[in-house]
């Protein structure tokens, strides 16, 4: 479980139920993804054998200006419904009663939804490397959290990513900085060597996206850029395998920082526990023949041990 | 020179004192009751509990030949306990103490007619039976107490009393009752001595609150141990203070049982034996220390269930110390396992034996004998 | 263990080993109240002078004495930000549990990261040498235990990164 996988698992999981489920039942269920994406899995009110899957993404309105559109008709044309849901910005329509054979790979394909959303930055700076234009392309931004977000841009010889992330307490800051600080030295290892390059900074925004207004500049801002070399897009097998990998960095170095701060807890508590071991050696074991009296249920009885009185103001008499 | 009887209670013994043939024994374990058990065989069987006090017991003592006990407490008051044979049980009468904070220690006097209570009222009740009134009835000594008296002893003429505190002074004044004491001949403390005279005041050469104080047997000397771990012992007629200083820990309690030896106990947890050759006082032996060692020598494996205490023991407070300041087992080599908090000189004068209580449980009576 | 370390806990060893003998002390201010009067204050001839033990400038513990209470306050070593950080949740984690070891003070003294106050009722309680110990396998387990943790955060840093590249080749 080091690494994440690109699609949604519940999801793939809840569709691949109802598309292989004898009877059609009816459903209304609510799951979410990564980057606050909302799906809505529900039957159709009409009609029992329509699946809708309705999709709500914040960013939509961003990824459609690099081409998202033409993905989805690509990818999904045959399910897509021409308005969306109210409140969400994709309806899928499944007709349950006419699927293709192969249920387990649509339920797949379906549940790589939001990756092909977050992908086509990514294609449309690909594309722009392909065409062997003079310059830098244009910087392409996705907000895909609140106040975090993708730059892509590509240049004649490379395509650049640059993540801005935020570290909402202190801890997650100092621990993202050792991560991250990782993952710039890692590349030293000969057998990654040709991983895209990773800088870091945190507060100073990369050259790139300087220029940028509305950017935060303070400590709890994280700013990660790859270089993505020919060699990690040229064909289109490594293309999509990149582009799968690198859109779930953030995701990624958050989840690691979790599970790092939840090991430090757990290890803390039995660190704990360990002590309270010690301090328990000084508290002496005082059984003697007149206190060796037993109550009921077996236990012996032990002296009362007093705690510190708390004072009475009882006046005396005088 | 040894242990004569070795006693663990399950409590904190934080007072003692045995009756005149040691067939009794009165206690308190840390609390505001008084437990007084009764000799049967190797063990003490509790036999009454004086229950009047509302906070900690600080002191008890029971006079010998009138076989009364005083006890005090931190609420401000002594009672006098008087066994009624009758009803076979102990009557308390409350002492008109008239202080208004914790009293810390009671003791009666040699001719057991009058005791004194000291309090953190920065002044010591010198308590007598007022015919009168049929009340035990209080004079203070205040002046030039400043601080909280934590201990007092009297002198073998029933007039003169030890004090000292958190002042840091050891103090020898007068406690003359008229109408009650003899007027006393005139010692090397002083010829004429009415109330609350001054009659000599000392320190430790490095300071340090005083937690014990005793007169020598002959009354010509006063000894006090001091939280600076040492002993000083102060001679009005030669004008000699001498100190002497120790290793260890303070002492808390001090007695002083002939002529030659003192013996004092404490933080340490083992009493100490100190002698003189007539000028400065030397520190001889610990008491405890062949026992222990004769003991663990002999210790025998046949304990049935050492195995399971053992690994009980493992289990519950984890594997023993690695580098803990007490012996391997976590036991220190002392016979006390914690501080002692009294030590108590034989109730019938006899001058070799005394006893010891501690925070570890134990009522140890010890020969001093050399 | 390093050089400096044994004797700076031998040091820290005798000097609460002397500053533990403590009794029981009624106030002298207010009538039945019994408080550590390292606490109060406001009794003076029953405080001793405070005593600084240091290994370094970031290494010390503060010892401060009275007839009745003994407040031992530490401060851990912190060499960087992620020490600052383990150190300051694992100080905070203990203290949350204060009533579980009795001894633990729930505020540290200012300038220290944890500090523990001692009273008679403590050393009545349990083996005055046993609370020693504890306090000195305390601060030798709380470095290592940082040390330690510091070491865990690295490792797991280097193989999520590692891993994460890898993909890429």
């Amino acid at each position: 479980m080091i690494l994440l996988e690109p699609n949604s698992y519940v999801l793939e999981e809840t569709l691949l139920a109802r598309f292989t489920s004898e009877k059609p039942e009816i459903v209304d269920i609510t799951l979410v993804d990564f980057d606050n994406v909302v799906y809505h899995v529900q039957t159709s009110a009409e009609q029992r054998n329509l699946l809708n899957l309705s999709v709500e993404m914040k960013y939509f309105n961003e990824v459609v200006e690099y081409g998202a559109q033409d993905i989805l008709k690509r990818e999904y044309g045959d399910y897509l419904v021409p308005t969306a849901n109210p409140q969400y910005q994709i309806t899928l329509q499944f007709n349950l009663e006419q699927l293709p054979a192969d249920k387990a790979a649509l339920a797949k394909h379906v549940s790589m939804l939001k990756r092909n959303m977050l992908a086509s930055s990514f294609i449309r700076a690909f594309e722009y490397w392909e065409s062997q234009q003079e310059g830098a392309g244009p910087l392409m931004t996705t907000h895909y959290r609140d106040n975090e977000a993708i730059y892509v841009q590509a240049q004649q010889d490379r395509v650049t990513v640059i993540f801005s992330t935020l570290f909402k307490e202190e801890v997650d800051r100092v621990l993202g900085k050792v991560f991250l600080q990782e993952f710039v030295d890692a590349r030293r290892q000969v057998s990654i060597q040709n991983a895209p390059q990773v800088l870091y900074s945190s507060r100073e925004p990369p050259l790139e996206i300087r220029h940028l207004s509305n950017l935060r500049q303070d400590e709890s801002v994280g700013y990660v850029s790859f270089v993505l070399f020919p060699r990690h897009f040229a064909d289109m097998e490594s293309r999509e395998k990149t582009i799968s990998q690198i859109q779930l960095f953030r995701d990624y170095l958050h989840y690691h920082i979790k599970c790092a701060k939840a090991y430090m807890h757990s290890r803390m508590r039995l660190r704990v526990q360990e002590f309270l071991k010690v301090i328990n050696r000084a508290k002496p074991d005082r059984v003697t023949a007149a206190s060796d009296k037993r109550t009921a249920t077996g236990r012996y009885m032990r002296p009362h041990l007093r705690q510190p009185t708390s004072p009475q103001h009882v006046e005396s008499d005088w | 020179m040894g242990i004569l009887d070795e006693y663990n209670f399950p409590f904190c013994v934080t007072a003692h004192s045995f009756n005149r043939d040691k067939s009794q024994v009165a206690v308190c374990p840390n609390s505001n009751e008084v437990h007084i058990y009764t000799r049967s065989g190797a063990q003490w069987v509790a036999a009454h509990v004086l229950k009047e006090h509302d906070l900690l017991v600080t002191s008890i003592d029971w006079a010998p030949q009138t076989n009364r006990i005083v006890t005090c407490s931190q609420d401000k008051n002594a009672y006098v306990w008087t066994y009624d044979e009758p009803s076979g049980t102990w009557k308390p009468t409350l002492v008109h103490l008239r202080i208004h904070r914790a009293a810390t220690q009671a003791k009666w006097s040699p001719l057991e007619n009058k005791f004194a209570v000291a309090s953190g009222d920065k002044c010591v009740s010198v308590c007598y039976f007022g015919e009168d009134n049929d009340w035990w009835v209080s004079k203070h000594l205040k002046r030039p107490i400043a601080s909280t008296v934590l201990c007092v002893a009297w002198h073998p003429n029933n007039v003169l009393l030890a004090c000292g505190g958190t002042d840091m002074k050891a103090r020898v004044l007068s406690a003359y009752v008229k109408g009650v004491d003899e007027k006393p001949a005139p010692t090397s403390w002083g010829e004429r001595l009415p109330f609350n005279t001054l009659c000599g005041e000392f320190e430790s050469p490095a300071g340090g609150w005083i937690h014990s104080v005793a007169f020598s047997p002959d009354g010509e000397s006063v000894a006090f141990v001091t939280h600076d771990s040492s002993l000083t012992v102060a001679t009005p007629a030669t004008g000699s203070v001498v100190s002497t200083r120790t290793q260890g820990l303070p002492f808390v309690s001090l007695v002083w049982p002939d002529q030659h030896t003192i013996v004092a106990a404490g933080h340490d947890c083992s009493p100490v034996v100190f002698t003189t050759d007539g000028a400065s006082w030397r520190m001889v032996k610990r008491l405890g220390e062949d026992d222990m060692q004769r003991r663990s020598a002999t210790a025998s494996p046949s304990n049935s269930n050492s195995a399971f205490n053992l690994f009980r023991q493992m289990d519950s407070r984890n594997q023993p110390a690695k580098a803990s300041s007490s012996a391997s087992d976590g036991q220190l080599k002392s016979v006390h396992q914690n501080t002692i908090t009294q030590i108590h000189p034989d109730p019938a004068g006899v001058p070799t034996e005394i006893s010891t209580s501690g925070l570890d449980g134990k009522l140890v009576q010890w020969s001093v004998r050399a | 263990m390093s050089n400096t370390l044994r004797p700076y806990l031998n040091a820290v060893r005798s000097t609460l080993t002397a500053a533990m003998c403590l009794e029981n002390f009624a106030s002298q201010i207010v009538e039945k109240h019994n408080v550590p009067e390292v606490e109060a204050g406001n009794t003076k001839e029953v405080l001793l002078n405070p005593l600084i033990v240091s290994r370094n400038e970031n290494e010390q513990v503060l010892i401060e004495s009275s007839i009745n209470s003994v407040r031992v306050s530490i401060r851990i070593k912190q060499a960087d930000d992620i020490e600052r950080i383990l150190a300051h949740k694992f100080t905070r984690f203990l203290m949350m549990r204060a009533e579980n070891f009795v001894i633990l003070r729930r505020v540290p003294i200012k300038g220290y990261d944890i500090s523990f106050l001692v009273t008679n009722f403590h050393t009545e309680q349990m083996f005055k040498h046993k609370l020693v110990d504890f306090i000195i396998e305390f601060m030798e387990e709380v470095d290592k235990e940082i040390s330690e943790m510091k070491l865990s955060i690295n490792a797991r840093a280097r193989i999520v990164a590692e891993s994460y590249l890898s993909q890429f080749v």
